[in-house]
This record gives structure tokens, C-alpha cells and sequence, in this order.
């Protein structure tokens, strides 16, 4: 019988094999499997053997560096959500995923490499900044995520390479929001979702990010529409003024989202709700929300 | 590919395609039908079996990534005290009615209870959201896995 898979010993093995085969990685395998039943083969390439790595030690760390985590790309979001250095945030993100079961076999690296726009971590790395570790056998590099991700299902690895992990300011803002919409509670793919992070300094709005999911061929974070928002605050505006300033705002978030139409929910309903997702949060940033 | 694992604490050593699903190799070579196949994606938990003491879903998991990993099955968790005093709680309490996700349940509720001596109805449900039901309506497993906890509990506490 043809070995149909290749199961390395250790990183430096993996690395080694991949570049000889192109071996298509199996970490959790929760992605691989679904598209396997589906298709009835993990990859449309039959030729490319697959390679376990969801065993291999080097890849499931969670590490600590001045001012950044390092999480490995086969640590499981079970063990994420359980680990004392892995921030609130993302963990409130990983509870919302899959579940149990799911959660105890499927790795933060299969999320990211899988490149789905409904990937519920990937809009949480694009707001935090941070990056994809990528090594092959003489290289290794570090990728911002949205060059990482090229389009929906497709990213820029290059056929020798393995995501090694990824590497996470550690940094706590003052406003930490997540919400994600989907139609049941375990096991259901995102409908739309959204992290919005902001910073203040003596009340005036210093650093503003928001990320979408799913509401269209990838994760979406505007920068232009970020720097806008900061620029036209100037930190006196009084309430009516915040209020045509964040009207202003979604506007401009409103042209760029652009949904894909599928059966789960249609592209007006995407966009619809993350606009008020995305109103709800600026609100309360810029001290809109109700007060009772 | 060999593939060598341990099944409800017996090695296992098997000739077989990496790529095949770890259910079809527990139903169809070991035997082992207490594992259901519901949805076959991942979904329902009808096929949820412990790997390394953790539950996971058969239907999902290429038996290759299983190497030198310890599963366990409803049959082999049938060994456990705590299986009993599940059971126990989902016959008194009337949280079966066909069956088919039983298996299921009982290895979820038993990770929960394992990792948590009381839980409240909030974080059962968390804990059995990856498992359907079609019969129960779900409000008499939740009982049922509250009362097994109590149960779990006593001994301990005397
Ligand atoms: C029932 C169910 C519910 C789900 N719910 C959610 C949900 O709520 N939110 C969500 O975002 N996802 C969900 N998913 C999708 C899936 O579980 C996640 O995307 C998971 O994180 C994938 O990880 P994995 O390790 O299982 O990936 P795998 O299936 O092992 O791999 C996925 C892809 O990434 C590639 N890959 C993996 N590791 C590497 C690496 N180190 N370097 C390069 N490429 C790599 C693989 O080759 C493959 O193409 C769900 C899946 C199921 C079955
Ligand atoms: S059969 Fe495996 S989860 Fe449904
Ligand atoms: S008892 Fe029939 S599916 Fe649960």
C-alpha cells in the first residue's frame, strides 16, 4: 500500500519533508477532514501526501517575549482558552467558536492558514498587528496577517514553508470589543463578526482599530477609515458633533464592506449588521451609548 | 502505514490508510459500534470518543493523527464509575429516548464533571453544545448531569 501521509519526528523532519513533497498539512484536522467528507479528498491535488504536525512539540508553545506572545500554530484553542498568558479577549473569542470537542482538536494555525473571512481569529490578529511565522528549511520569515491572507481560502506560503506560529503584541487597550453573529450558539459559522480595539489618553482617542469577518472575501480592517474617525475628533467636539462624526464614519465602513451573498445569509444582512456592530462599539468609545 | 495506538487500553496495531476516519476504524475493524455516526462533519457529537482524555469527534479525525494516542470508546468508558453514575442519571431522569446521542452525551457530561465537580446549567450547556439531540429537548440531560455530579460529589465530601 502507498503511504498516503508522513508523520515527522520533530520541526527540522517536517521541514525537510515538506520541501521535498509539498506535503499538505494536517494539524487539527477539523478544516481537512470536513473538506475530505465533503470532496471525498483533503485536497484537489491527490498527489501531495499529507503530514501530520499536530503532534510536534515545537509548535504548540505559548511563549513570552518582551512585549509579545508567541503563540505556536498547533497550540489547540482548547489549550489557548486554559493558558494564563493568552489575553481575555481572545479567549472570550475562542468560546465562541465551534465547540468543546472541536475546540480540543482544532489549532489556532489551521483557523489562520484555512483562510476562511468567517476565520473567527484571523480579525483578531489583523486588529492587534500581528504577524504570521513562516520557516522552510534555510528561511524563515514574519508576515503581517492581511499579506499573509491573499483571498478567501488562499494565502502567500510558499509550498516549502510551515507556519510556525504567531506573534501578538501584548498590549491592553482601554475598550476590548467582540461580538459575533451567527444563527445558533455552538457550531455555527460566523454570519458577521467584529474586534474593535481603542486606546484614550486623557479622554482623547489615540488609537482606533476595527476588524470585520465574514462580510466579505476577507477579513477587512480599513486604516483610512481608522485614521479618519482619529482625525476628525479633536477632543472637544461636544455630543451632536460625535454623533455626525461617527455617522460619517459608518458611511465610509459601509462602501468598503462588501458581503458575499450565500445561502447562509444574504450580503445586505452581512453588511447591515456589522455596521450596527461596528455603531454599537464607536458609541461607547466615543460616549454615545445610553447612560442610565 | 502502521498506525499503533491504544483503544479503551489495549494497544492497537493496524495496517491501514492514515486517511481514514478514526470512526470508520472503530466501527468497522475493532468492533466498537457505540460510537454513532450522525452528521459525519463535525457537528452533531454523536461520534465524540476521549483522545488522551479529551473528547473528540471520530467522524473528524484521521486515524494517522491518532498514533500513540489513547482512545477511548462507550465501551471501554463503560469501565468507568463515573460512566455508571451517569448513566444512572440519564435513565432515572428520562434524559434518553432513542438513544442515538447518548454515547455522545455520557462522554461529554463525564469531561465536564471530570473537570468541574458542580457545575451550574449555564456551563453544561456550554459543555454539551457540540452534542444534538433530537428527542430530549436537552432540558433532562441537563438534569440528568446535575444530578451525576451530585452524585460524584458525595463521596468525596464525607
Ligand atoms: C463543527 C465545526 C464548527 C466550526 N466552527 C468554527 C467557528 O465557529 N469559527 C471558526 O473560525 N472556525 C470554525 N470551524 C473551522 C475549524 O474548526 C477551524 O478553522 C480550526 O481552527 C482549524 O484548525 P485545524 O487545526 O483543525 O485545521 P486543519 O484542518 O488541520 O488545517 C486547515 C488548513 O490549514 C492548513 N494548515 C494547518 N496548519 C498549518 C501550518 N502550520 N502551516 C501551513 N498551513 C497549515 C492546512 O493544510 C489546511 O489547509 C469549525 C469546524 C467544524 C468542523
Ligand atoms: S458524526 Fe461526528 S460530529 Fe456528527
Ligand atoms: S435521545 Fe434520541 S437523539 Fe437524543
Amino acid at each position: 500500500m502507498k503511504d498516503t501521509a508522513l508523520r515527522p519526528r520533530d520541526l527540522e523532519e517536517a521541514l525537510i519533508l515538506r520541501r521535498e513533497t509539498g506535503g499538505i498539512l494536517y494539524a487539527g484536522g477539523t478544516d481537512l477532514m470536513v473538506r475530505s467528507a465533503r470532496w471525498g479528498t483533503v485536497n484537489a491535488d491527490a498527489d501531495r501526501p499529507v503530514m501530520f504536525i499536530g503532534h510536534l512539540e515545537e509548535l504548540r508553545q505559548v511563549a513570552t517575549e518582551p512585549g509579545f506572545l508567541v503563540i505556536g500554530t498547533c497550540a489547540t484553542l482548547s489549550s489557548l482558552r486554559g493558558h494564563p498568558d493568552v489575553p481575555v479577549l481572545l479567549k472570550r473569542i475562542i468560546g465562541s467558536m465551534a465547540s468543546p470537542a472541536v475546540r480540543n482538536m482544532a489549532t489556532m494555525g489551521g483557523n489562520v492558514c484555512n483562510a476562511s473571512p468567517a476565520g473567527d481569529t484571523i480579525p483578531y490578529l489583523l486588529a492587534m498587528n500581528g504577524t504570521v511565522l513562516c520557516a522552510s528549511t534555510d528561511d524563515q520569515k514574519e508576515i503581517p496577517v492581511n499579506e499573509f491572507i491573499s483571498g478567501p481560502g488562499t494565502t502567500i506560503l510558499a509550498p516549502d514553508e510551515i507556519v510556525t506560529g504567531f506573534r501578538i503584541p501584548r498590549y491592553q487597550f482601554d475598550y476590548e470589543f467582540h461580538k459575533k453573529v451567527a444563527a445558533r450558539r455552538a457550531n455555527a459559522l460566523t454570519k458577521a463578526s467584529i474586534v474593535g480595539l481603542a486606546q484614550k489618553i486623557d479622554d482623547r482617542l489615540v488609537d482606533l482599530r476595527l476588524a470585520f469577518g465574514a462580510v466579505g472575501p476577507k477579513v477587512v480592517r480599513s486604516l483610512d477609515c481608522e485614521q479618519a474617525l482619529l482625525d476628525s475628533l479633536s477632543g472637544t467636539n461636544g455630543r451632536y458633533e460625535r454623533e455626525e462624526i461617527l455617522a460619517a464614519v459608518l458611511r465610509r465602513y459601509a462602501r468598503i464592506l462588501s458581503p458575499i451573498d450565500d445561502q447562509r445569509s444574504t450580503a445586505d444582512y452581512r453588511g447591515t449588521v456589522a455596521i450596527r456592530l461596528a455603531r454599537h462599539f464607536l458609541k461607547e468609545v466615543l460616549g454615545l451609548s445610553y447612560q442610565p | 502505514m502502521t498506525i499503533a495506538f491504544v483503544v479503551n487500553g489495549r494497544p492497537v496495531v493496524l495496517e491501514t490508510d492514515p486517511l481514514r476516519r478514526l470512526i470508520d476504524v472503530l466501527r468497522e475493524d475493532l468492533g466498537l459500534t457505540g460510537v454513532k455516526e450522525g452528521c459525519g462533519e463535525g457537528e452533531c457529537g454523536a461520534c465524540s470518543v476521549l483522545i488522551d482524555e479529551r473528547p473528540a469527534l471520530a467522524c473528524i479525525v484521521a486515524v494517522g493523527a491518532v498514533e500513540g494516542r489513547h482512545v477511548v470508546t462507550i465501551e471501554g468508558y463503560q469501565e468507568r464509575d463515573l460512566f455508571r453514575k451517569v448513566a444512572s442519571a440519564f435513565s432515572e431522569t428520562g434524559a434518553l429516548q432513542c438513544g442515538f446521542c447518548t454515547p455522545g452525551m455520557i462522554i461529554a457530561a463525564g469531561a465536564l464533571i471530570d473537570a468541574c465537580s458542580d457545575p451550574d446549567e449555564e456551563t453544561i450547556r456550554e459543555a454539551l453544545s457540540g452534542n444534538l439531540c433530537r428527542c430530549t429537548g436537552y432540558n433532562r440531560i441537563v438534569q440528568a448531569v446535575m444530578r451525576a455530579s451530585r452524585e460524584t460529589k458525595e463521596p468525596s465530601s464525607l
